[in-house]
């Protein structure tokens, strides 16, 4: 059993990845969320280029912004490509 | 398989093992499959179904509230990498995120969340070490 404050916690992050409609995302917001996701990606890379430490983080942001980039460029083809269909 | 008011209102133990049969929201109503497998993505718990169908716990019917979810600190390195790696390799092969229910969706939809977590929660703050 957790604590009140870790499940009030957890409630809490529920509803924010609710509100930012990541827990079931609609098949033709896929596009628009990956997209959301690399800004939020870009803003920390951004942050922890300045803070010029922590080289691990910065390399792993990195990679998760480059497999962002992938996705996003892949699944626009494959929705062009099932539009024509 | 269409559920009827009995089978939807059945509970078991929670999470239901291999070969139990669940009910769970469907973009066409309520649906039943049988389990093949429960798995761990990066946030929430996977239903894999024995027709391929992929259902996260909280569409499931009589799931925990809040649903159980792990932290984005939960996740090792190569796990996330291992994620990243089949994501790409999925969207490569031409399959379309659009197809909900389907592995690539449900693992898309699972990553986007566990980045959102991720990067959100650690905005501001000095760097971590993994």
């Amino acid at each position: 059993m957790c604590p009140s404050g870790e499940k009030s916690d957890k409630q809490r992050l529920w509803t924010s990845l609710l509100e930012a409609g990541l827990i079931d995302i609609p098949a033709d917001d896929v596009p628009d969320r990956i997209k959301e996701a690399k800004a939020v990606v870009i803003g920390r890379l951004g942050e922890l280029l300045q803070l010029k430490s922590n080289v691990q983080e910065r390399e792993s942001t990195a990679h998760s912004l480059a497999t962002l980039k992938k996705l996003e460029t892949t699944v626009s083809l494959t929705s062009k490509q099932r539009d024509r269909e | 398989m269409s559920p009827t008011a009995k089978q939807a209102a059945f509970s078991t133990s929670w999470p239901p093992q291999k070969d139990e049969i669940v009910t769970f929201e469907s973009a066409d109503g309520l649906r039943t499959g049988v389990v093949k497998e429960v798995r761990w993505g990066l946030v929430w718990r996977d239903f894999i179904l024995e027709d391929g169908r992929v259902i996260p716990e909280h569409k499931v019917l009589n799931h925990p509230e809040p649903p159980v979810w792990r932290n984005a600190e939960e996740v090792s390195q190569a796990e996330r990498e291992a994620c990243e790696i089949r994501l790409v390799s999925m969207a490569e092969a031409g399959l379309d995120p659009r197809d909900k229910e389907q592995s690539f969706w449900a693992e898309l939809n699972q990553y986007l969340a566990y980045t959102y977590l991720r990067f959100k929660q650690s905005q501001g703050k000095p760097p971590v070490t993994e």
